[in-house]
């Protein structure tokens, strides 16, 4: 680590906070990406007013600061490519407040989901947990604007936001707590979902959700297609699924061998007991119609929208690079065949899943990790993918966020969006020091 | 040079083994140690996997921070299930120890001198108790009492086991544990010399004639059972032998109890609270455990076992709990150890110790 970097921070943080010896910089220098890069020195503040100090140093000093949670971040969001200070939020998990009759929690950043759940009991879940599992920071989670199946329904992280704290990096800071609507509610929108570029959120307030009641239908469909079909059909008859995820043939078949359905879709409705059973009464009357290979219902299982790609994964013994998007529904008929060609293109295999309402659509690469060359295809592919779904009108990096995996497919497809986030980073981080590279690859975007 | 280029410095099913770690961090959240270091991701099964994987591909080099590090997993397994991937964490730290030492890379000097100690019969970790200063009083005849190297590092636990199993299951105690199940060089990676030491000792047995084995340490219980052998912990025989007799169960114990659990053996955990239980001792189960047998792989840093150990006397303490009681000797040793000179209210003992002055009790 530059010598003048160590007696910078030396005067903010002890010395059992800085680290910079080459395993500490080897276990910070990767996500759930493959993105890869050490820093030069991690520091691992324990108060808000260190956080705000380490920013304020690095715009005076001019070295880059990376925001980091538990670094689950599926494209790079975390990684320091531009070198500089890696900033461990995980030490920042001190819980404020709990209002276990509201399901509400005012705490530090690097609280774990998990922990949030457990310390809300049974009533209260985060319909945004459920995806990236435990591990993930309730920090992490409102940065990238988290998502899951349920946002069809509940929205995504921003929606359990009523409130957060955060420095920017010229050291102010903007308190927001208790601006759950209205009024300068908009700036919080603006930090949620930045990925750590605009601001560092040093507290969070979140509003959960009361755990429904809930019944998963899951059928097996001849084609992927057919589920845009069924959906539009559901909707027609005024039925709305909570959720709707489909596992496409290639995650079927990797996980299950060959078989005859091309595609499983997992139908979710949640509410009271009426409201389910007549949302799935339409849709045993529509599944006459469409008469699926096979229907069976889960009674009280929320989706779970990793748990069949996991098991393809680990049926593969493979790696996988993912690209995310939400696309205009109507463009998923065309869209979901292209993916195929992309993949034959690099000869990689694929596994995908959409959320139909949503038009979410999450496409993983895959790769062996000991194949350089089929790595080099699987990272071709995804970059392709990631221009077909952004040059399609794509909000690319949904459920993920954009971080550095596909940062330049969104300045080469929407330079006009990279425009004006690279205007609103001017205002919070005029020296350009807070996670460079993510969102927009280059400060000229 | 791309890392496909470069002969991986392991082998290719570890090296392989490694990069299936996807980085999801589940495992994370169930590392106790990982906790206690407040998160840090240098402590973490992920952390140490995926520096075996650098280390692996030769992205970075392999110097003695690195193989030291290596040693701090208490290899708990704790990570394993967890997994969504199946990874088993614990299992490729444990591979990564044994090909380092196999590609003639020396591991910390107190493990390397492992081998060594454990033929000569001398103390296995410092600061160890002055192991030949107690000697078990008993031949063994068709059942024995064998109290293993890790148990006989700290005599008083040695003498507690020796003594309960005794006067309640007329069980002597072998002379010396020598040679030993090898768990303790499994652990360090010295997976040959372990097996060797195994099957000596299984020969001995055999030769003696010993049909039932009772062991004062779970782990030398597994080891001798897959050697073909019939073993069992003493903690179960004791349960098994119904040992709380009516008048130590109505003689109420009034000071309580958190049993720290051995992560790896459920058997020995169910049968510690049981007797507890019978006795009528106020018993409650740690929060954290970190504190099987492998806490003591003499790997663990002193200052991690402190702190482990502050956790869980600071929970006793919160609970108004005058004992803590490990349920595996050495752990209850090492923690005792890492402690030592510290202001710490309640009594560390370990199950064996703390059962027996319940009977004195009665
Ligand atoms: C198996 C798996 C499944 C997943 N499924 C989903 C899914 O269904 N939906 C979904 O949305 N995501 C999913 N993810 C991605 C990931 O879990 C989420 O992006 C999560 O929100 C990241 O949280 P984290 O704490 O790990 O943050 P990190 O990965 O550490 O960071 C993510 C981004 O947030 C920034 N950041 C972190 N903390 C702060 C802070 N306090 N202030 C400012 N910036 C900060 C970082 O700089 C980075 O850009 C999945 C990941 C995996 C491995
Ligand atoms: S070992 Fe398993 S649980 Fe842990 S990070 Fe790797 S894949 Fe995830």
């Amino acid at each position: 680590m530059p010598e003048d970097l160590v007696k910078i921070l030396g005067k903010i943080l002890g010395d059992d906070r800085i680290l910079s010896d080459e395993i500490s910089l080897a276990t910070f220098s990767f996500d759930a990406s493959n993105v890869r890069q050490m820093p030069d020195a991690v520091v691992r503040p324990t108060s808000e007013e260190e956080v705000g100090e380490v920013l304020q140093a690095a715009t005076e000093h001019e070295f880059f600061v990376t925001p980091r949670g538990a670094a689950t971040s599926l494209v790079g969001g975390p990684i320091p490519v531009e070198g500089g200070v890696v900033l461990d939020l995980t030490g920042l998990d001190e819980v404020f407040e709990l209002d276990e009759e509201e399901g509400t929690v005012e705490a530090g950043p690097g609280l774990r989901v998990k922990e949030l759940e457990e310390k809300l009991g049974g009533d209260f879940f985060l319909p945004i947990g459920l995806a990236g599992g435990g591990s993930a920071t309730i920090g992490g989670l409102a940065a990238t604007d988290a998502a899951s199946s349920l946002s069809v329904s509940y929205g995504t992280m921003r929606n359990f936001v009523v409130g957060l704290r955060a420095v920017t990096p010229a050291g102010r800071w903007i308190d927001l707590r208790g601006y759950q609507a209205g009024g300068p509610r908009f700036l919080m929108d603006s930090i949620l979902g930045s990925e750590g570029t605009l601001a560092v959120i040093t507290r969070v307030t979140i509003r959960l959700a009361r755990r429904p009641q809930v019944v998963t239908h899951s059928l097996d469909l001849l084609d992927s297609l057919d589920a845009l079909a069924l959906l539009s059909e559901l909707a027609e008859r005024g039925a709305r699924p909570a959720a709707m995820d489909v596992f496409h043939r290639d995650v079927l078949e990797v996980a299950e061998g060959e078989q005859e359905a091309g595609a499983r879709a997992l139908i979710t409705f949640t509410g009271t007991s009426e409201c389910i059973e007549s949302n799935s009464k339409i849709l045993r009357e529509v599944l006459e119609e469409f008469k699926p290979l096979s229907h069976d219902v889960l009674d009280g299982q929320l989706p779970d929208r990793n748990e069949p790609i996991i098991r393809a994964i680990k049926q593969a013994k493979q790696a996988a690079i993912f690209v995310s998007a939400a696309l205009p529904r109507s463009t998923l008929r065309d869209i979901i065949p292209e993916i195929d060609r992309t993949a034959s293109r690099y000869r990689v295999s694929t596994l995908t899943v959409s959320s139909v309402p949503l038009g979410w659509v999450t496409v993983g690469f895959l790769f062996d990790p000991l194949d350089d060359k089929l790595l080099g295809r699987a990272v071709s592919a995804s970059q392709s993918a990631a221009e077909l779904f952004a040059g399609n009108g794509g909000v690319l990096g949904f459920g993920t966020g954009i971080g550095r995996t596909m940062a330049h497919a969104f300045a080469k497809h929407r330079p006009e969006a990279a425009a004006a986030f690279a205007l609103l980073k001017k205002v919070f981080d005029p020296a350009w020091i807070l996670n460079p590279g993510k969102i927009v690859p280059t400060r000229g975007g | 040079m791309s890392s496909e280029e470069k002969e991986p410095l392991f082998s290719e099913d570890l090296t392989r083994g490694l990069q299936f770690c996807l980085r999801c961090g589940e495992c994370n959240l169930h590392c106790p140690v990982h906790r206690t270091l407040q998160f840090n991701e240098a402590y973490s099964p992920r952390g140490w996997v995926n520096l075996a994987s650098m280390l692996a591909l030769r992205d970075i080099p392999v110097f003695i921070d690195k193989i030291e590090h290596m040693y701090i997993s208490v290899l708990c397994g704790r990570c394993d299930p967890p997994c969504p991937y199946d990874v088993r964490p614990s299992e490729l730290i444990l591979r990564t120890r044994k090909e380092l030492i196999d590609l003639g890379y020396v591991p910390p000097l107190e493990v390397a001198a492992l081998p060594r100690k454990i033929r000569t019969n001398l103390p296995l970790f410092e600061p160890a108790a002055q192991e030949g200063a107690w000697s078990p009083p008993e031949e063994g005849g068709s059942s024995i009492l064998y109290l293993g190297r890790w148990v006989l590092n700290s005599p008083e636990a040695a003498v507690a086991a020796s003594e309960l199993a005794m006067r309640w299951l007329s069980v002597p105690s072998l002379a010396d544990s020598r040679p030993s199940c090898g768990e303790v060089l499994r652990l360090a990676g010295y997976f040959d010399e372990a097996r060797e030491e195994l099957e000596s000792l299984s020969e001995i047995l055999r030769e003696r004639g010993v049909e039932r084995i009772v062991t004062a340490c779970p782990e030398a219980a597994s080891r001798l059972s897959e050697a073909g052998l019939t073993a069992k912990t003493l903690h179960e025989s004791l349960s098994d032998a119904n040992v709380v007799d009516e008048k130590m169960a109505s003689k109420k114990f009034s000071r309580g109890v958190l049993l720290v659990p051995d992560c790896w053996h459920e058997g020995a955990n169910e049968a510690m609270f049981q007797i507890l239980s019978e006795a009528n001792v106020p018993v409650v189960y740690s929060k954290i455990c970190a504190s099987c047998g492998y806490l003591v792989t003499y790997n663990a840093r002193p200052d991690v076992i402190e702190r482990l150990g502050r956790e869980i006397a600071s929970q006793a303490e919160g609970e108004g709990l005058t004992y803590v009681a490990f349920v595996h000797p050495a752990a209850y040793s090492a923690v005792k150890a890492a402690l030592r000179g510290a202001k710490v209210r309640p009594k560390i003992l370990d199950a064996f110790q703390l059962l027996l002055q319940v009977a004195r009790k009665a």
